[in-house]
């Protein structure tokens, strides 16, 4: 039972972090057609916000002194996490505060940058542009211990900024749920405003949008910066999750790309570009029809398939079975539902083919009226 | 059987969009026929149509007397048709010599070179090319190069697409009297062009197309008689 | 000298992998417009394959290492395999990538056009292409019968990675040491480049390729069997990647995929940006970027170490490559291959004549 619940918390916040983290991408690969194949690197920087800055300060406040954190990481924070943040819930709660606030704006100066380039480059050397960079300053940051400790392979122990709740796990798992709820809000919202508007329009045709005297740069820069806030949080709610999180941040884990930018956009297309909803839904169908059962039935799977008694572990089977069956699946989307499970409603702004539509339609008619 | 293609009761167009409507037309062997009409009417549909490169939903179409109506271009390419495109006819980033060679992949090495040797009578300028980039001819030394790419498996049939648009009136002749002497080789031509009245003037038959329908159908001569027809959808005023 | 010969030679053997993959990037991409992302496993698949045949046929014979040497008019060699049981492995690199690209090809990309899939429908299929090519890689690699052929065989598989560089042929010349793969990796893409050119320029399957890929509506009209056309560019990208396969299995090491996110993936983002740096449509701009993705990222590296004495360094070589991806790409938008190399030149050596003329006046 205690397995299921922790299982049921797992999923849960699989589906929240993911559900942030591809509408992130979304707003910038959906909306606004920006290709970003670096998306993990803003992630990445939601995970040093919590796993530096949040415990150097954390540390100051509780007088062990800031340099610490880095010098003597596995200590320092066993200290934290044992001592302080299990006394200090107020403290905590404004630490997770101001975690939520810098890793949003952090983010947010990471994608100001990348949209210098974004504004410049055609869309395949974009992508890779952006690939790039995030592999560089992954490899980076890996390797300065300022950023991620002295160990790259260990990282820096996560705060325990949960602790005080008694049942850190749940908490953070509601936390995720709670802002995931919050950001499924906005969104909807925000797709339906003159300004989500103005996002699709962009990406629906460019031409247009300029000719209507819209600032097609300025909603390509600002798709960047919004997107790659969100990821920022994303990757702070994944790193003060002792589910998921594992207990600390290494930039190998923060700045995977299959897990923060391939992973994205498979959901992505999965659920239907620029679909609110579909990402949502991308995001519950794959936790939930199959790592769920996956996770749960790996032993029977193991066992119905016959396959122990070729030599595959049920751990290791389980673990790759569930990247066969994300893969399939997204195959299977691609070949019969093109555009997601969920398509975005059509934006107000007539697109290409539309537009083709009514330019055909008076010759159709034309044709009738000679005949009769 | 002296028409080389028949269509009957053709309905086509390209995906959704239906552009011609019940066309029923011959083209008969050895002349030319000139295809005209207003833009957009379907002309280069019909054209495309006989090929095989649109979406045919009822009708059918034959080629010396054999349904040819689901065959895929490169199989009509064999019973002996040559359909020249409009634009992007050549193969800007080969050389000539490799455009030639190309269009001639299959042949036998000694027809290949017969056909060279035609070729280059027929197009002098052609030969002095030879090593240059298409991308580098004039746009009348293209189309001369898209007219032999056609001609090169010698085939029974060349279908022209507006082979004079965008160039210069005394390029535009050129090329329609150098389609003129192809006829009289022998090829059989359909053409689709702009140029209303030089088509006319060099077609025997002429076919008009109006909303995706023949309008008329005749001696090419009668059709730049009619002047009404000719004053309404070919902007040919006295 | 700020390096020595074996950082020299690792750091070719490198860049001949990274431009075998790019150019194999390029190909693919230049004929049906898709960035395969599961390229770089196909040259995985292949070193799984040669590890196979290999350790299979060693086991088969009997081997154990045979570290015998002797000379030759080039110095003395030690050559530890039979030079059949080389040839077998690389014959199953690169028939195994090459079946796998032809698989993406047929069973994924082509039908996939058909419908009309847009180019990041196309790349995200490669990416599930490539999770699925992991997972099968990564259920292979846990498979007891491999280990205990690999294990008789002695070729150094480790729970983490895989190798088989101390099979690699070594000539001694005078006192250095120079390795097979080393030769290898530089004269697989020089011969690979020079094929290349014979097959695009000089034969009639080069025209056709060229020609559908620069219009294959025109190609088509023309009778040519484009699909195929295609897909033995495709065949070709795969038995590239199986050559650069060989070359990482025993001139380097596969990391194996402990899971799909493992690192075992590292090369992809290098032969990328080899790809991109060149010119995403030039096969030559791809096999001359690729070469210096590389050089940059292990070459340049260790000279700065070497001057800077700053050992640290070296941890940071893909720092420096993917920063010269970033930079060529400010400059030059569209790629190495974009630049008018002639008039650039022309336009470098007027300044020279310029400020010479300066200088003298």
């Amino acid at each position: 039972m205690v397995e299921v619940s922790s299982l049921a918390q797992q999923i849960l916040t699989y589906i929240a972090i993911y559900y942030i983290i591809t509408t992130a991408l979304n707003l910038k690969a959906g909306v606004t057609g920006i290709p970003d194949f670096g998306h993990a690197m803003f992630f990445a920087i939601g995970g040093i916000v919590v796993g530096n800055i949040v415990s150097q300060i954390a540390a100051a406040i509780a007088g062990i002194g800031a340099s610490k954190v880095i010098e003597d990481n596995t200590v320092t924070l066993s200290i934290l996490n044992r001592e302080f943040f299990p006394e200090h819930p107020l403290t905590s709660i404004g630490l997770i505060v101001l975690a939520i606030v810098l890793s949003l704006v952090m983010g947010g100066l990471l994608g100001w940058l990348a949209s210098f380039p974004a504004l410049r480059l055609r869309g395949e050397y974009l992508a890779i542009m952006l690939l790039a960079a995030s592999e560089g300053l992954r490899v980076f940051v890996t390797y300065t211990p300022q950023i991620m400790g002295a160990t790259p392979t260990v990282g820096l122990s996560s705060p325990a900024l949960l602790a005080w709740t008694g049942n850190p796990g749940l908490a953070a798992t509601i936390l995720t749920l709670a802002v995931a709820v919050g950001v499924y809000v906005y969104f909807e919202r925000f797709y339906n405003s003159p300004s989500g508007r103005l996002f699709r329009a962009v990406r629906d045709d460019e031409e247009s949008a300029k000719a209507l005297g819209k600032d097609v740069a300025a909603v390509r820069r600002d798709s960047m910066i919004l997107g790659s806030a969100l990821a920022g949080l994303a990757g702070a709610l994944y790193s003060m999750n002792p589910w998921i999180g594992g207990g600390s941040v290494a930039a190998q884990s923060v700045f995977d790309r299959v897990l923060w930018t391939f992973w994205p956009w498979a959901l992505m297309i999965l659920g239907g570009m620029s679909s609110n909803k579909g990402v949502g839904l991308a995001a519950i169908v794959t936790g939930v029809l199959i790592l769920w059962p996956i996770r749960i039935y790996k032993r029977e799977i193991v066992e119905i398939l016959r396959v122990g008694e070729l030599g595959f572990n049920p751990d290791g089977f389980a673990n790759a079975l569930e990247y066969i069956l994300i893969g399939v699946l997204i195959l299977a989307v691609i070949f019969l539902r093109p555009q997601g499970i969920v398509p975005a409603p059509p934006s107000r702004t007539l697109s290409e083919e539309e537009i083709k539509d009514v330019a055909t339609q008076p010759q159709q008619d034309a044709g009738e009226e000679s005949k009769g | 059987m002296s028409d080389i293609v028949r269509i009957e009761g053709l309905n086509a167009g390209y995906g959704k969009f239906q552009t011609l409507f019940d066309v029923s037309v011959t083209i008969p062997r050895g002349g030319i026929t000139s295809i005209v009409g207003p833009n957009g009417a379907g002309k280069s549909t019909l054209l495309k149509t006989i090929f095989g490169l649109t979406k045919v939903y009822s009708g059918r179409v034959f080629f010396e007397g054999r349904e040819i109506t689901r065959l895929p271009p490169h199989e009509r390419a064999k019973l002996g048709m040559a359909y020249i495109p409009q634009l992007e006819n050549v193969f800007r980033n080969l050389t000539v010599w490799e455009n030639l060679r190309l269009a001639g992949y299959d042949l036998p090495p000694s027809v290949f070179s017969e056909r060279i040797e035609e070729i280059y009578s027929l197009f002098p300028r052609i030969k002095e090319r030879l090593g240059q980039k298409a991308a580098t001819l004039s746009g009348g030394e293209r189309q001369m190069l898209a007219m032999s790419i056609g001609l090169m498996r010698k085939p029974k049939i060349l279908l022209f697409d507006e082979p004079t648009a965008g160039l210069s009136p005394k390029l535009a002749r050129e090329v329609l009297d150098s389609i003129k002497a192809l006829n009289r080789q022998g090829y059989t031509i359909i053409l689709v062009e702009q140029n209303v009245r030089a088509a006319l003037e060099i077609g025997d038959k002429g076919i008009l197309v109006v909303n995706g329908r023949i309008a008329f159908e005749g001696k090419a001569g009668d059709l730049l008689a009619r002047k009404d027809l000719a004053k309404m959808y070919l902007g040919l005023g006295e | 000298m700020p390096v020595d010969i074996n950082t020299v030679m690792n750091s070719f053997i490198y860049a001949g992998i990274l431009s075998l993959l790019s150019l194999g990037i390029t190909l693919a991409y230049m004929t049906t417009g898709v960035f395969n992302f599961a390229h770089p496993r196909l040259a995985i698949i292949g070193s799984y394959a040669a590890a196979t045949v290999v350790a299979a046929s060693m086991a088969y014979l009997g081997m154990k290492p045979n570290l015998e040497t002797f000379e030759t008019a080039i110095g003395v060699v030690r050559q530890p395999l039979p030079l059949s049981v080389y040839a077998l492995g690389l014959l199953a690199s690169v028939a195994a990538a090459t079946a796998a690209a032809l698989v993406e090809y047929y069973a994924i990309l082509r039908p996939l056009q058909r419908r009309g899939a847009d180019f990041l429908k196309l790349m995200i299929a490669t990416l599930a292409y490539d999770f699925i090519l992991v997972a099968g890689l990564f259920l292979y690699s846990t498979l007891p019968y491999l280990d205990s052929k690999a294990s008789e065989a002695n070729i150094g598989i480790s729970s983490t990675s895989m190798t088989m560089t101390s099979y690699d042929v070594w000539i001694w010349s005078g006192d250095v040491v120079i390795r097979g793969m080393f030769i290898m990796g530089v004269s697989a893409t020089i011969a690979v480049s020079v094929i290349l050119f014979l097959l695009l320029f000089k034969t009639k399957l080069g025209i056709k390729m060229r020609a559908s890929v620069e219009n294959p509506d025109l190609a088509r009209v023309l009778g040519i069997n484009v699909d195929r056309v295609y897909a033995i560019a495709w065949a070709i990208s795969g038995a590239t990647a199986g050559v650069a396969g060989f070359i990482i299995l025993f001139g380097t090491h596969v990391l194996k995929p402990i899971s799909a996110t493992s690192p075992a993936d590292e090369i992809v983002v290098s032969a990328f940006a080899g790809s991109i740096v060149g010119g995403i449509n030039s096969v030559f701009g791809s096999i001359g970027g690729g070469f210096l993705i590389g050089l940059v990222e292990k070459l340049f590296t260790n000279i700065l170490v070497g001057v800077t004495g700053y050992g640290n360094l070296l941890k940071f070589g893909k720092v420096f490559s993917m920063a010269a991806v970033v930079i060529v790409l400010l400059f030059m938008p569209e790629g190495l291959a974009s630049v008018r190399w002639k008039r650039a030149l022309g336009r470098l050596l007027r300044l020279r004549f310029i400020s010479r003329g300066v200088r003298s006046g």
